[in-house]
């Protein structure tokens, strides 16, 4: 079976194309969405999801949240006993997904279709789907987070002929994406995206007024202090959507702090994230070579979407009110469904085909003549603008800068900007050219393919003596090669995730140790409850334990809501 | 084949047709399946489409150009003229506007806008600029962003009016121009970030910052920055420039100004540096050619030498002769003649040294300075053999073929790093060969060998640079 799979910074869904379309699993609380949260207990196995969340407040040290954030680089994390990389949590999220997809289908899961940021460089696709191949699945086709938003909304609504544009901000990404469906062709004309702009941003600039606000430091606050803080300011920010002032009422360490912020300072605050939302924005449009008036929609997805100063801007930028007939939480989670869909080849979607781009421009190093005839070196040569339909292959030809010269060395870069050291280098090829032919004998025929899933080939082929070169891009050291990968996946196969059925349980246990910690008036009450529902857990009478469980979350919402 | 041919389309297909067709055949032409197939089909998909528009927006055109009734001729709006530096925007499909009433956009001055945001560069502050611009109100509206954006872009390369490079990296980026698909020639634009910023840099509010760029802030380093400028900044007149150009040290300091601000790149410089005062000093100080500056420059500098002469000889006079006994013309005409003879030997030396640089450099591209360029030192070893023979005396060539050696020798060792310390024992190997050899001489040794020795040293040290240099390599690829 394929599945698709929103694997996002905050929250992960998992789906597949069913008989009805696109469906959702719940994982085993009976929710779509299960948070991307990691926390590893005292005898080693895994929680994940939202006893792995309550468990950021009482166990700070041996959970983790907002990992995405770290895909594509070799940073490692320390849970417990042992340290993890970003593909190696992700992995743990992956295995708890898609063990929620077989407990619901009964079927095996083969190979998931991934949604990533549209502006997800090379590297932090490679570490996507070395995510995957450490949870055991094959995972060939990446499709872009707006695509997919796209992809679900354009199939529900069937809005033929039309351009729009999608605006997914989620919890760590920024993504932009123009479209343009006809005749069940959904064709990506641009995207672009910042990858370090989300719903946690927002979060920091509340965490940072509020310990402004009380003339606290991050650094005076204990870890558990600060994920009951965090935790505290995330409801405030989701019930600014709604109202215009938010309440905030915490415990940090023994002292109660109240604090509330309104929306109008909140926007105050979010005033350089939201510029810094302009630019991917205007580059989109500019890249589709669309006017506003051109686009018939534009759809807002992600959750941190809903927050009003999203709407507000994006109204100032297009003249009109964006649409928010979508469930932004699941928009993405369900095109990456249809793309799972596209992927086995559902008879229901062959009237559809998805053409999509290529977020970055990909070129070489060059050296220029300027007017005076000198040698200025360090320019960027696109060889593939950003935002061409893929699949592409591009050739162009470069000539050796002097006489005599044995090497022609073509630097590959990723990036936009005209110098290339503002830009990320891929890897090099050396090409051998004979010294003693002239240089236009010596000129170069280098071609880039770019293909579906997202794999850069270089060729570089030498006019005269017709030799031949192919660029094996340099292993990025970010990035686990493929002996690594399994040797992390026999590592990893270790930890046990714990089993569904038990989940329920540690979800509720994990929420009252959070409470234990959030509620110092209650925590002799709460410490009760606690030992109370472990010596029912010895039991291992289902129905006993069913009740209490029951109870005990009753319990833990009537404390929550004082 | 043509874009229509190939999506199976009459060549008046319309774009609902187009896309028609694009759907259908991409159906069988997947991208996952037929990378190949499907790059054609866009291919002729979007050259479909962008014939289609043309020949749409021409109508439209058409049509707007028959104005019925007629009206007042609208504002001039401001002409989107392409930079010189701008790639021509490679065959983009014009937009199609649809028929949708526009946007309310509020009222925005679009040349006042590029004239303080000109301004605001001007003075400096990027982070003030860029909070200038975030708070811009109609610039959050996509349309007048772009319109914005390309005016400001135009002006800018029109004037490279002054402004530091952090303020121009703030405007292009506020309006995406920063990255390589914005059609900049990035060559361009570097030059026109150095030239604005180079502008900036010289005005005169900013000299402390310009003396401590170029680490120049001492007093006395300031004073002769502040001397340089100025006279880089004022209008050119021969008189003034040689008076000024007396003390050989502001010729140098003001050439080197010149190369520390620009790095060569003299078009970098703003209009307000003169361009003949540019000429002048650059020639005046380079030593490697022969220009009228540098004769004037020498010609002026022996009259100033004559002329304080004058006083000298008179002084001189009145001390020998006592004074009140009038002018003496004897020492005037003594220290005259020093001087004109002092004058001549750096004339001399003058001449020489740009014979010896002559010979060190590449050959030169014409035809016949190129020969003589390489044939020089055999055609000077001839000359001296044959003065040698002639006078019949040996000693007579050898000045000639000495001079000859040291010109084939400092030919060949150019550009190569040698010790100070070898450089001295060359120069004293020379000095010392000519009475040297004649001393052996007389001690009984034939001078015809010293002869042929001298003739040797220059010939050999022709042939290896010869050999190194290959100039008939150069001959043959031109």
């Amino acid at each position: 079976m394929i599945v698709g799979i929103d694997l996002g910074t905050t929250h992960s869904l998992i789906g597949c194309y069913g008989e009805s379309g696109p469906r959702l699993f719940t994982n085993a609380l009976g929710e779509f969405l299960t948070p991307s949260v990691v926390s590893i207990d005292a005898d080693g196995h895994a929680l994940v999801g939202q006893a792995a969340r309550d468990r950021l407040v009482s166990h700070p040290h041996a959970s983790v949240a907002s990992f995405k954030r770290w895909m594509g680089t070799a940073r490692e994390t320390r849970l417990g006993e042992r340290t993890f990389r970003p593909e190696e949590l992700s992995a743990l999220v992956l295995r708890s997904l898609l063990a929620d997809a077989e407990a619901a289908t009964g079927e095996k899961v083969t190979e998931a279709v991934i949604s990533v940021p549209a502006y997800f460089s090379d590297a932090q696709r490679k570490a996507t789907q070395a995510a995957g191949a450490l949870a055991g699945i094959r995972v060939e086709r990446l499709i872009n987070e707006p695509t997919a938003a796209a992809l679900a909304y354009g199939l529900q609504e069937r809005p033929d002929g039309s351009r729009f544009l999608v605006f997914d901000l989620g919890g760590g990404t920024f993504d932009v994406s123009v479209l343009e469906m006809f005749d069940g062709v959904v064709e990506v004309h641009a995207s672009a995206g910042d990858n370090f702009l989300g719903g946690e941003d927002f979060l920091d600039l509340l965490e940072k007024a509020f310990l402004a606000d009380r003339g606290l430091r991050a650094q005076d606050l204990d870890a558990t202090a600060r994920g009951t803080l965090r935790q505290r300011l995330e409801t405030a920010k989701r019930s600014l959507a709604g109202q215009p002032v938010a309440e905030v009422r915490v415990t940090l360490g023994d002292t109660t702090q109240e604090w509330s912020i309104d929306e109008a300072r909140f926007a105050q605050l979010a005033e350089p994230l939201v510029q810094r939302m302009r630019a991917p924005l205007e580059r989109a449009m500019r890249d589709a070579r669309l006017q506003p008036s051109q686009l018939s929609e534009i759809v807002l997805v992600g959750g941190a979407s809903r927050m009003p100063l999203v709407a507000r801007m994006v109204s100032r930028m297009f003249g009109r009110l964006p649409l928010r007939h979508v469930n932004p939480d699941q928009a993405i989670g369900l095109g990456a469904c249809v793309a799972a869909g596209l992927k086995a080849r559902d008879r229901r979607l062959d009237e559809v085909v998805l053409t999509d781009v290529c977020p970055y421009s990909l070129g070489t190093a060059v050296a220029r003549r300027d007017a005076q005839g000198r040698i200025q070196g360090g320019f960027f040569e696109p060889l593939i603008h950003r935002n061409t339909v893929v699949p592409v292959s591009r050739e162009q030809e470069f000539l050796p800068i002097s006489e005599g010269q044995k090497h022609l060395r073509l630097d590959v870069y990723q990036g936009e900007s005209p110098l290339v050291e503002k830009n990320i280098k891929l890897g090099e090829l050396e090409v051998a050219i004979d010294p003693s032919r002239t240089i236009q004998e010596n000129a170069v025929a280098v071609r880039f393919t770019y293909d579906v899933n997202g794999v850069l080939q270089v060729e570089a082929q030498v006019r005269s003596s017709g030799q031949r070169y192919e660029l094996v891009l340099e292993q990025n050291p970010g990035l686990l090669d493929a002996a690594q990968i399994r040797q992390r996946l026999q590592a990893l196969q270790d930890i046990k995730i714990h089993p569904r059925s038990k989940q329920e349980n540690l979800a509720v246990l994990s929420r009252a140790e959070r409470l234990y910690e959030e509620y110092l008036h209650a925590r002799a009450q709460v410490q009760a409850w606690i030992a109370q529902f472990r010596a029912v857990l010895e039991t291992q009478d289902e129905m006993l334990i069913r009740e209490h469980r029951l109870e005990l979350g009753r319990a833990l919402d009537a404390l929550e809501t004082i | 084949m043509s874009p229509f041919a190939e999506l199976g389309l009459e060549a008046d297909a319309d774009e609902r047709a187009i896309k028609r067709a694009y759907a259908a055949r991409l159906r069988q032409t997947r991208p996952e399946d037929d990378p190949q197939g499907f790059q054609a089909l866009h291919a002729a998909y979007q050259a479909a489409l962008a014939h289609c528009r043309q020949r749409e927006s021409g109508a439209v055109a058409a049509e707007a150009a028959r104005p019925v009734v007629p009206v007042p001729a609208p504002e001039p709006a401001p002409v989107p003229i392409q930079p010189e530096a701008c790639a021509p925007p490679a065959t983009a499909p014009v937009p199609r506007r649809l028929a949708v009433p526009p946007l309310p956009v509020p009222r925005f001055e679009l040349g006042a806008f590029v004239q303080e945001a000109i301004a605001r560069a001007g003075a400096g502050d990027a982070a003030a600029l860029e909070r200038w611009l975030h708070g811009v109100e109609a610039l959050w509206s996509l349309d007048t962003k772009a319109q914005a954006g390309h005016a400001l872009v135009t002006a800018i390369y029109r004037q490279a009016p002054p402004m530091p490079e952090a303020c121009l990296d703030t405007l292009l980026a506020f309006f995406g121009l920063d990255h390589a698909r914005a059609g900049h020639d990035p060559l361009a634009l570097q030059q026109l970030r150095r030239r604005v910023d180079l502008a900036w840099h010289l005005a005169p509010a900013q000299r402390g910052r310009l003396a401590l760029a170029l680490r120049m802030s001492e007093r006395s380093a300031r004073r002769k920055l502040d001397a340089a400028l100025r006279q880089l900044q004022r209008p050119f007149h021969w008189s003034q420039a040689l008076f000024r150009g007396l003390p050989p040290a502001f010729v140098q300091g003001t050439a080197r100004l010149v190369q520390r601000l620009c790095g060569g790149h003299l078009d970098l410089l703003p209009a307000s540096v003169d361009r003949r005062q540019l000429a002048f000093w650059l020639a005046a100080a380079d030593a490697r050619h022969v220009s009228r500056p540098r004769l004037a420059l020498a010609g002026a500098r022996m009259l100033a030498a004559l002329l304080s002469s004058l006083p000298l000889g008179l002084l001189f006079g009145w001390v020998a002769n006592g004074p009140g006994t009038g002018i003496d013309p004897g020492p005037v005409g003594v220290t005259a003649t020093c001087v004109l003879f002092l004058g001549l030997l750096v004339f001399a030396f003058a001449a020489w040294a740009q014979l010896v640089r002559w010979q060190a450099d590449p050959m030169p591209a014409g035809r016949w300075t190129g020969r003589i360029h390489a044939g020089l030192i055999p055609l000077l070893v001839g000359v001296g053999l044959a003065i040698g023979a002639l006078a019949d005396a040996p000693f007579a060539g050898w000045p000639v073929l000495l001079l000859t050696a040291w010109l084939a020798v400092a030919r060949s060792l150019r550009g190569r790093a040698i010790p100070p310390g070898a450089r001295g024992l060359l120069w004293i190997g020379f000095v010392l060969a000519s009475p040297l050899a004649r001393s052996l001489a007389e001690a009984d040794v034939r001078p015809a060998w010293f002869t042929a020795l001298f003739a040797a040293v220059a010939l050999g040290a022709w042939g290896v640079d010869l050999a190194r240099r290959r100039p008939w390599r150069l001959v043959r690829a031109r």
